[in-house]
């Protein structure tokens, strides 16, 4: 919907008032409307706005009842008022919000001929009934029956031989219906390797290995488990996983990419909830609504997933930057919390999901009671709310820091106002001379007229041309009487004679109307605005010195500690459905609310006066009735350690969302997990301890295909060539994805802990936990125009803690698919790309990083190059080598050797290692 | 146990996982020889268009800042004439800064070719090749700033992240060259939208446009990133490979068949031949002096456009099926809230000569048929004066021209009003301008859809109109 269609409903609206008296037409008048106003409407009208075409805005022109009607807002003309008549208003053109027809206006003559007719009285015989298409309603009883949106079933765990957990007793019953069963237990290495990657992020160090490999108690992997969630390092891996979902970044992007120097409190606050196992529910509340919770930095500090969306700061159109901005925040927590593409009912009811135009807007007047954006800005660049933490004595620094910058800045400009001024005084001194020069130039003089004349005279050029070019556009400055009528004649003898005197005495005198026009800042001597204009190199050197020196000056000054969050702001009770997304087109208004579709009670909400309504939001999604928060968290969570979600689209649990593979397991889980209390450690505990999660991913592991054969299976067709005999016991054909999980998924390792694994191994990561990294100021640029890029990514801190800057990503990260950090991403993809080997190849870090593991290993002090190539091994894949990989490895190195010296030979083959499968894959 | 040939079975999921952006069809090739659904299922490979297509590639060169259209291809004589008065009718409800009295063009405007389509002196070359254009002079767009107004330029949004242009055609039709990328965008902004102007979002990630250094990089120094290697000898990374193939070579055996593993094999040897097939695809090094001297490369004044131009020919000619070259400096290049005559006299010349030689190029070698040039920056600026020299940003009249690729030659289309701040006559949207762009590429914009978060996406969202009067 452009504004442009929108606005012109809006006015629609507004004006649009008493019911239209049906009058009799007279012959005359219809055969006006046969002759001169049907052909319009049909041809410059009907294309949008007929029955049976389209109605944009609702509006359809082809009989006299819908003309009357008019469109979403209201009628489109006042018979007998041609200024009261939205539709003359629209084909007149002069109201830019409000043009019809949009791509080409109507002649004069069509234009006139339409007035006419509303004046007559709007004479219309178009009579057929209007047969409008049935708009489709939405029906929150039958949506209610879609799967995601009934309360959470309470699941009996089938009854599964063998199966320890309820989870591997819902797997295997769901496989054996298949014909299929599950793979047999990874072996110890790959299961502490999968174990330790998927907890922290990390690989499992040799010792680590061989402690778990020692361990012959039936309790031995769980004590990896309990040792994984109690390492502070947990907390880093799960936050990132959080981190996506909340489209974490430390810079806006979108249009204006300036710093979020806060925005790092809120990442390690999520650090901080899963190292403290903090309950979901409790989780969920503070990110929403813990401004209003009783006062701590801890939960105002969640309220940063409300503010950390992109948005376009410098749109200057205040209002729909604020409804963009809420926009984002619903679309965000839909997706996030309930699985649900809330966004979609922005702008018309949701096309495929219960959830109607007026559940959004009932949520809009929640956030349009919340405060997203600061009062402070930077030109036409808004920035968003903090909550400060300045104590009084940073008050006062900052106060005394700011006088002095001020001081600074302007010893700067004086220099500047100085040199100008002197420019000024010269002239002025010279004004009659350039009054002169500038009556020799032809009117409409170009700056080639005004040099050949400026050289003549030994005068500045440009002075010479805006000197004419004011005389030009201001001809009724009585002070250049003289001057226009001696210009006439090209007297520039004459004007310099007359104005030379007088010139001389208005300086003298400081004051009358000839020292007026010489003072005029932007009169016939105007300096231009920038420096660079005015002055010469030297002077311009030395101011931007001084300019360089204040710059300096203020990077020092340290940002003054805030929280990046919403804050409850003016209250609207209602808030009008914006028709089409505008608010220049407004509809019913709403109370605010919750979807109904979701709502477990039939009565509305009631929602406090004097707040937003953001805490009684949250705790109403934080119920334990609510159909969707559980489900997606614990699919999200599942998701995480399996590769694959049992909904397979996590952030869309609606109509077009995928459907879960094991409803019953999910509903049972989380059914379990708001039982125990939203543990998200617990969930950890009860999936990585079963069957499921601990089996193999190797097909060549599969033991022969056992239980019932099963003769009909959809996937079976795939393979075109097999026999159908083999082909129903082989999973491969069965169930080629592995939705029933008859093996383990072998998964690439993410962005972060393919980065951070090569800086762990070689010894070079820098294990710090949280802390401001981002190194830049609160709402420093990140690029400006001058596309310089100063970011580094030389950290050797985790990659948690290196800048995620949106519009540019860091490019480790973004081709190994890092989620476009503006959009809530679950699930992300895996995909394999050239650029990916080719930073393998040859970017620094890769190769850095393969330099410190021959350091390393050196200094671990092997006796001979087999034990060292084992170590690297051990390291990296937590396994030693084989014989002829041991061969293999070090025939690669002796041929290295002969050119390159051992410290180079050793790195070109730890990169190697390091570029192989083994490494960035799990299995 | 017998197991079918791995390829047969999961081709599906591997070609979901492993898109292996540009060089994808070489993978395809060395996986799965003997099945001959490889190329239609593979993500890249050309596809037909949905009706016959009037271009087969886009070369866009963007004038980063906002070109004014007033003192560049849309003359206005009232402008002239009233020079200094108010504007007369209403402004934007929404402007972006205060603006003044009406500002006549410092620049004069003059006939050219046997359309007789006026160009202003600031183009002296372009001029040359009026023949050629299609002048549009009633683009609209709807975002004042320059950070909305690329983002809608190129994505078609100016609230939210969507895909580029670009990648919504190599999603629809493929690429010509597997050994390059088939979206180019060569020394572009970091600034205003910076990558979300040739990003994917939601599509493939291979439908993502590969930049060549960004605009605070001269061109000849210019690369795609990790391109190069300048510490590991072209023998010595061979020696890497080898082994590395072995190796995982190894562990596929091991982890049972994997379609990932086994793309990524082949990921590094495709890797490996970009390494020269890129660095070849951009040298201009042995072009001929006349070609060089043509596109103003034996000039400082005109090298660094003009090399950016030569360039994009270079990838034009080998089957990249978007380019971008972007004309930005240090400033935001076109944006003249001052110094209107210093500054669009200066930013002309840099591009004039380039630009006319590139279409001179094209055109001799038989590429401007099938290549659609479009030629503007985000916006135009105001008729009236911004301070006592300068015109303010103006997305509601401005122009853009197109040429080769089944546009009309030598034709002006579309008016703005008397003074050239809104358009007024057959108006063009920026949507419109998209539905035009993929209907010349043989695409039925409201046909080309992505389906994400439960919703088909397109280019033009729920708008444009195919501006079926420009086509030839």
């Amino acid at each position: 919907m452009s504004p442009r269609f929108a606005t012109s409903l809006a006015l629609l609206a507004s004006a649009t008032g008493g019911a239209l008296l049906a009058v009799q037409p007279s012959a005359a008048q219809l055969d006006f409307f046969e002759k001169r106003i049907r052909p319009i409407l049909a041809e410059r009208c009907y294309e949008c706005h007929s029955t049976g075409k389209k109605q944009k805005g609702g509006l359809s022109l082809d009989t006299r009842e819908s003309v009357l009607k008019g469109g979403d807002t209201g009628p489109a003309l006042v018979a007998g008022n041609p200024e009261k008549s939205l539709l003359i208003e629209a084909v007149r053109y002069t109201n830019h919000d409000l043009q019809m027809p949009p791509k080409k206006r109507l002649t004069d003559s069509e234009m006139k001929a339409l007035e006419e007719w509303v004046k007559m009285g709007a004479s219309d015989p178009r009579e057929e009934a209007t047969v409008a298409k049935p708009a489709r309603v939405i029906d929150v009883a039958e949506g209610r029956k879609f799967w995601s949106f009934t309360p959470l079933a309470r699941i009996e765990v089938p009854k599964f031989a063998d199966s320890k957990s309820p989870i591997d007793a819902f797997i295997r019953t769901k496989l054996r219906e298949k014909g299929l069963a599950s793979a047999p237990p990874a072996d110890r290495r790959t299961l502490i390797r999968r174990a330790t990657f998927d907890l922290i992020g990390l690989p499992p160090t040799p010792q680590e290995v061989d402690a778990f490999l020692a361990d012959q108690s039936p309790e031995a992997f769980d004590k990896v488990i309990e040792r994984l969630l109690a390492s502070p390092h947990y907390g880093e891996r799960w936050a990132r996983h959080w981190l996506d979902v909340a489209r974490y970044a430390d810079s806006n992007g979108m249009d204006e990419n300036i710093a979020y120097g806060n925005a790092w409190r809120y990442r390690d606050y999520v650090v901080r909830a899963f190292n403290d196992d903090k309950p979901f529910d409790q989780f969920l509340i503070e990110q929403i609504a813990g401004d209003l919770l009783p006062r701590s930095e801890e939960a105002i500090t969640a309220t940063g997933f409300l503010s950390l969306g992109g948005k376009v700061l410098a749109e200057p159109d205040m209002q729909k930057l604020e409804m963009d901005i809420i926009d984002e925040q619903i679309d965000t927590l839909g997706k996030a919390f309930l699985g649900m593409t809330l966004g979609c009912a922005r702008c018309h009811d949701h096309k495929f999901d219960p959830v109607a135009q007026e559940d959004y807007y009932a949520l809009a007047g929640i956030f349009r009671s919340t405060r997203s954006l600061s009062a402070e800005k930077m030109g036409a660049i808004k920035f968003w709310n903090e909550h400060s933490l300045a104590t009084p004595q940073q008050l006062d620094e900052k106060k005394k820091f700011d006088a002095d910058l001020k001081a600074k800045k302007a010893e700067a400009a004086a220099i500047s106002s100085k040199a100008r001024a002197v420019i000024k005084a010269e002239l002025q001194k010279n004004a009659a001379d350039y009054l002169a020069a500038s009556a020799l130039l032809p009117a409409g003089a170009k700056a080639t007229d005004a040099e050949q004349t400026a050289k003549e005279q030994q005068l500045d050029a440009h002075f010479v041309l805006s000197c004419r070019q004011y005389l030009d556009a201001h001809p009724d400055v009585a002070v250049f009487a003289k001057w226009r009528e001696l210009a006439q004649k090209r007297d520039a003898d004459g004007v310099r004679s007359h104005y030379t005197p007088l010139f001389a005495e208005a300086l003298a005198a400081k004051k009358g109307p000839a020292y007026d026009v010489l003072a005029d800042a932007k009169g016939f001597l105007a300096l231009p605005a920038k420096d660079a204009d005015v002055l010469d190199a030297d002077m311009l050197a030395k101011i931007a010195a001084l300019n360089k020196e204040v710059e300096d000056f203020s990077a020092k000054q340290p940002d003054l500690p805030a929280i990046m969050g919403v804050q409850d702001g003016n209250i609207v009770p209602t808030l009008a459905v914006h028709l089409r997304g505008s608010y220049l087109t407004l509809g019913k208004p709403m109370e605010r609310g919750f979807p109904e579709v979701m709502r477990t009670s039939f009565a509305r909400p009631i929602l406090p006066a004097k707040r937003s309504g953001r805490l009684e939001l949250a705790r109403w999604m934080a119920s334990s009735e609510h159909p969707l928060t559980a489900r997606v968290i614990v699919n999200r969570v599942w998701r995480w350690h399996f590769g694959a979600g049992i909904v397979a689209s996590t952030d869309n649990f609606g109509i077009l969302g995928a459907k879960p593979s094991h409803p019953e397991l999910l509903d049972w889980l989380a059914r379990n997990f708001i039982e125990g209390g939203w543990s998200i450690k617990d969930l950890h505990r009860l999936i990585m301890k079963s069957a499921a999660y601990q089996q193999s991913s190797g097909v060549s592991d599969l033991p022969p295909a056992a239980g019932q054969i099963v003769a009909s299976s959809s996937n079976a067709q795939i393979g075109v060539n097999a026999n159908p005999q083999s082909a129903v016991r082989n999973p491969q054909l069965v169930d080629p994805e592995n939705r029933l999980l008859w093996r383990a998924n072998i998964q690439r390792l993410e962005a972060e802990e393919i980065r951070d694994a090569m800086l762990f191994t070689s010894g070079w990561l820098d294990m710090t936990i949280g802390g401001k990294t981002i190194p830049l100021k609160n709402r420093e640029f990140v690029f400006n125009h001058t596309s310089k890029d100063a970011t580094t990514y030389e950290s050797p801190r985790r990659a948690l803690y290196l800048p995620i800057i949106r519009n540019h990503l860091y490019d480790m990260l973004e081709q190994f698919d890092y989620p476009d950090p503006t959009m809530p991403t679950g699930s992300r993809n895996s995909t394999v790309i050239a650029p990916q080997a080719l930073i393998m190849m040859n970017a620094p870090v890769v190769m850095q990083s393969s330099e410190k593991l021959v350091g390393r290993l050196a200094e671990i002090g092997y006796p001979g190059d087999s034990q060292r190539i084992e170590g690297a091994y051990l390291l990296l894949y937590a396994r030693r080598p084989t014989d002829h990989e041991l061969a293999d490895a070090r025939a690669l190195l002796r041929d290295f050797l002969k050119t390159e010296n051992p410290d180079r030979a050793w790195a070109l083959l730890c990169q190697t290692l390091f570029a192989a499968n083994e490494f960035i894959y799990l299995r | 146990m017998h197991l079918p040939p791995f390829q047969q079975i999961t081709r599906r999921a591997m070609l979901q996982r492993s898109a292996a952006g540009f060089g994808y069809l070489a993978l395809q090739a060395l996986l799965g020889r003997e099945c001959t659904q490889a190329a239609v299922e593979n993500p890249l490979a050309p596809k037909q268009p949905q009706f016959p297509a009037r271009a087969k590639r886009v070369v866009f060169l963007l004038m980063k800042g906002g070109p004014s259209h007033v003192d560049t291809f849309d003359p206005k004589p009232l402008l002239q004439r009233d020079d200094g008065k108010p504007y007369p009718f209403k402004q934007p409800r929404v402007q972006f800064a205060e603006t003044g009295k009406l500002l006549k063009s410092p620049w004069s405007f003059k006939q050219y070719g046997q359309s007789g389509l006026p160009v202003s002196e600031l183009f002296p070359n372009v001029s040359q090749c009026v023949d050629d254009l299609c002048i549009v002079r009633s683009l609209h767009g709807t975002n004042p700033a320059h950070g909305g107004a690329c983002l809608k330029l190129h994505t078609g949004s100016d609230t939210q992240v969507r895909p580029s242009m670009g990648s919504w055609l190599l999603y629809g039709l493929g690429t010509e060259n597997e050994n390059l990328p088939g979206f180019i965008t060569i020394c572009p902004t970091l600034a205003h939208g910076g990558v979300n102007n040739w990003g994917a979002a939601f599509l493939p990630a291979y439908c993502q446009g590969t930049p060549i250094g960004n605009a605070s990089i001269p061109a000849d120094r210019a690369f795609v990133r990790h391109i190069r290697n300048e510490q590991i000898s072209g023998a010595e990374q061979r020696k890497q490979l080898e082994f590395l193939a072995k190796v995982n070579r190894e562990h596929l055996a091991l982890s049972g068949p994997d379609s990932a593993l086994e793309g990524r094999i082949n990921s590094f040897e495709l890797a490996y031949r970009m390494q020269s097939t890129m660095p070849e695809a951009q040298d201009v090094g042995g072009e001929s002096d006349a070609t060089k001297k043509l596109y103003g490369m034996d000039q400082p004044v005109t090298e660094n456009f003009g090399r950016q131009c030569l360039m994009a020919r270079r990838f034009l000619e080998r089957g990249v099926r978007f380019v971008q070259v972007t004309h930005s400096d240090g400033e935001v290049q076109w944006d003249q809230h001052g110094n209107l005559f210093k500054g669009h006299s200066k930013n002309a010349a840099e591009v004039d000569k380039p630009i006319a030689g590139f279409l001179t190029d094209l055109k001799s070698r038989g590429l401007l048929d099938e290549t659609l040039v479009l030629w503007g920056g985000e916006f135009g600026r105001t008729p009236t004066a911004q301070g006592g020299d300068g015109r303010d940003h103006n997305p509601n009249g401005f122009t853009m021209w197109m040429a080769g690729g089944g546009v009309k030659p030598g034709i002006a289309y579309g008016a703005t009003d008397d003074y050239g701040y809104f358009a007024q006559e057959d108006k063009v949207h920026i949507h419109d301008l998209h539905a035009t762009i993929l209907h010349l590429l043989g695409i039925n914009h409201e046909k080309l859809t992505y389906k994400y978060a439960g919703r088909d996406f397109r280019l033009t969202d729920v708008e444009g109109r195919v501006v079926k009067d420009i086509i030839a």
